[in-house]
């Protein structure tokens, strides 16, 4: 982001002066030249801004191994070990997602690679307490609405319903048949795609409507009203994902609000303990989470921070324990306190960023 | 065999002396070596010095105190907590980096924090020296030498890391600075040196540091206005982040009873009207009453107030995006 770069490098830096922004511009820049078309790049570089440089990231990955290169090229100074950069490289990451996302917004359309970059950004950061830290606080939030704003957009574009007629008017006369239908085609598989574009998006209307009508869980087929909502949380985050065209409007997650609503008390919405949330969960609940893709998998398991909730479902479905370093390893405390409809959303987005990295993996 | 260098501020060509310290500095992975009838290669060498740095002489690091240069290596790598603490001559703001220095070394920090290490070892050292030299069994009359900095245009830094006991062993890199009072005075007369408070856009916390007896003796009313026109010069001039923590710390409590002067409030009140939220602590950095009040006490209740550390933030609120079109599917409420 680059109007941001005298802000965010305040995190590494207590008065940057010109020559260090300047500097610090041209590094953004050139790294966002090169990982615009690199989705592996985005993907890491989104962890990296939102959670930080963590465990997995090492001094021979890729991305940091490229980004201390790229500081380095115009701020030769700058020490090449990992262990003292780890700062320099979230702020830098931030930088760079954030003008991606920047970038996108502006052009309007769809990126499918910048929809899961931002996911990850939004999967991360949306439902978990701000660190104490106030610049990188700031720094956090400012990248999340840049994410927010640019998830938006492309969920509009994805969203609309395109106008059909254009299609039938853009077919011109013709001398002879077959110029006639070379024309013709093209158009009419543009009015063939837009009819199944408006469809599917009449169908993710229709079909979340009547799940959420008529509140029952497809995994269990058990009435949602008549579970513990920790698990409707879980269940009805995970039915949800699985509906919604991607990326979804930004206020789908409060169809998962009336779900949890729906027969329930107003106490049991309450704020409460995380892990007597999660204690409403059993193995099998877990599984119906898991998915089957080995990318996905990996991509969870090597970012617990960013997936934390996920993380806890790959654990309970390897019948492994997890309260003990839940904390250490995602950032989420289990003793911290949690309404059930913000972990219903933190599930479904964190979802959502999985099945759009699926997306451009495949 | 010339010597010379692709770091640009390495002076080998010069001095034969390697920036990095290798030792000869041919070993050195940076050197050019060249033979006295080669040309210099402009690209591999060295830019020219300018006209403009000639003038400025080379700084090294000496371990002493931190230039905001240096203390961006720290940032770098993790977090670093800048804590201002501004305040007029004598009012007590070296005592209390002293005091704070020798209570980490003792660790009477309290039990939840430990050290964890400084690059400003020898600058702390040297500010709690003058606290050993004793007359007559006697504390002297001034605690600490008068602040100077090396470079007088930019503020002097001290670092001290931290870290919790606890399990998750949170560093908290603190890196306050250590102005001298004519610095405070200076902006109180003339807004047009706000420029050297330009790292305050980067603070975590404020702390102003009030002399508690001369609050509550007969030149309080001086005080106090410096005081009040410090806190106008935060507010108006450098336009300080007014959520920022801001600590009225009372120094020299122990000469007053631990008691907060009354003018204190006045000064209180000044700040919350300037749109800070000031936090009023008395702190006695050494006290020269040690059996009715300890030294160090309201130390660390300044330290920790800026940290915050067991401050719980709420989390991101999740409302409701507007949407363009007018589908109502788009536009579902909680």
């Amino acid at each position: 982001m680059l109007s941001k770069v005298f802000e965010w490098s305040r995190i590494v830096h207590p008065a940057p002066e010109d020559d260090f922004v300047t500097k610090r511009t041209a590094v953004v820049t050139a790294l966002v030249e090169a990982f615009s078309t690199d989705s592996g790049r985005m993907i890491d570089c989104a962890c990296i801004a939102a959670a930080g440089v963590t465990a997995r990231f090492v001094q021979d990955t890729p991305i940091i191994s490229e980004v201390i290169a790229a500081i380095r090229k115009v701020q030769p100074a700058t020490p090449e070990a990992i262990g003292e950069n780890g700062m320099n490289l979230r702020s830098c990451c931030a930088l760079v997602v954030g003008e991606i996302a920047e970038r996108q917004r502006k052009k309007g359309g769809r990126s499918a690679e910048c929809d899961a970059m931002v996911a990850i950004v939004l999967a991360t950061l949306a439902n978990r307490r701000p660190p104490p830290e106030r610049h990188l606080r700031e720094m956090l939030a400012e990248l999340m609405e840049i994410c927010k704003s640019a998830a938006k957009n492309s969920a509009e574009h994805r969203h609309q319903r395109w106008s059909l007629p254009r299609y039938i008017n853009n077919i011109k006369e013709a001398a002879d048949v077959p110029a006639f239908w070379t024309e013709a085609k093209k158009q009419f598989l543009h009015l063939a795609n837009s009819i199944e574009a408006n469809e599917q998006v009449t169908r993710e209307e229709l079909d979340t409507l009547w799940w959420a009508f008529n509140g029952l869980s497809s995994g269990t087929d058990t009435s949602f009203a008549d579970m513990p909502v920790g698990l409707v949380a879980l269940d009805g985050a995970t039915d949800l994902s699985d509906l919604v065209l991607l990326p979804p409007l930004p206020n789908t997650p409060f169809l998962l609000s009336r779900v949890l609503k729906a027969g329930r008390s107003p106490k049991d919405l309450e704020e409460r303990v995380l892990r007597d949330l999660l204690g409403h969960w059993d193995k099998e609940a877990a599984e119906r989470y898991v998915t089957d893709d080995g990318n996905v998998a990996a991509l969870v398991q090597g970012n617990p921070a960013v997936f934390p909730i996920s993380w806890v479902c790959h654990r309970m479905a390897e019948d492994n324990s997890f309260l003990s370093d839940m904390k250490k390893a995602t950032g989420w405390d289990p003793a911290g306190k949690i309404r059930p409809d913000r972990l219903a959303f933190q599930i479904f987005q964190e979802k959502v960023a999985q099945r759009l990295y699926e997306n451009i993996i495949e | 065999m010339r010597l010379a260098c692709s770091k640009q501020d390495c002076t080998v060509a010069a001095t034969n002396t390697c920036l990095l310290l290798n030792r000869p500095p041919e070993t050195c992975p940076n050197v050019i070596v060249q033979d006295n009838d080669e040309k210099q290669a402009p690209v591999d060498v060295a830019p020219p010095v300018e006209s403009q740095a000639e003038d400025v002489g080379r700084v090294f690091f000496s371990g002493f105190e931190l230039g905001t240069s240096d203390a961006a290596e720290i940032m770098r790598a993790s977090y670093g907590t800048v804590i201002a603490v501004l305040g007029q001559y004598d009012t007590g703001k070296t005592c209390f980096l002293a005091s704070l220095y020798l209570m980490t070394a003792c660790r009477s920090i309290g039990d939840e924090l430990g050290f964890a290490g400084s690059l400003t070892l020898n600058g702390l050292e040297t500010r709690a020296r003058r606290l050993r030299e004793w007359k007559d069994g006697a504390l002297p009359k001034q605690l600490a030498d008068h602040t100077v900095l090396a470079d007088p245009r930019k503020p002097a830094i001290v670092h001290l890391g931290l870290r919790e006991r606890s399990s998750e062993r949170q560093r908290y890199d603190l890196l306050i600075t250590d102005l001298p009072g004519e610095w405070s005075t200076d902006l109180i007369k003339d807004a047009g040196v706000a420029d050297r408070f330009a790292f305050l856009k980067r603070a975590d916390g404020i702390v102003i540091a009030l002399d508690g007896p001369m609050l509550n003796g007969p030149e309080r009313h001086a005080a106090a206005q410096n005081a009040k026109l410090l806190i106008s010069r935060l507010a108006d001039t450098l336009n300080v982040d007014r959520s920022l923590p801001f600590v009225l710390m009372v120094t020299k409590a122990d000469e007053v009873g631990m008691q907060v002067p009354s003018i204190v409030a006045f000064l209180e009140e000044q700040a919350r009207q300037a749109g800070f939220s000031p936090k009023v602590i008395p702190v006695a950095a050494i006290s020269r009453k040690p059996t009715e009040v300890k030294s160090g006490t309201g130390v660390m209740d300044v330290i920790e107030y800026i940290l915050g550390r067991h401050t719980i933030s709420s989390m991101p609120t999740f409302a409701f995006t507007d949407t363009a079109g007018a589908r109502n599917f788009a536009r579902i409420r909680g």
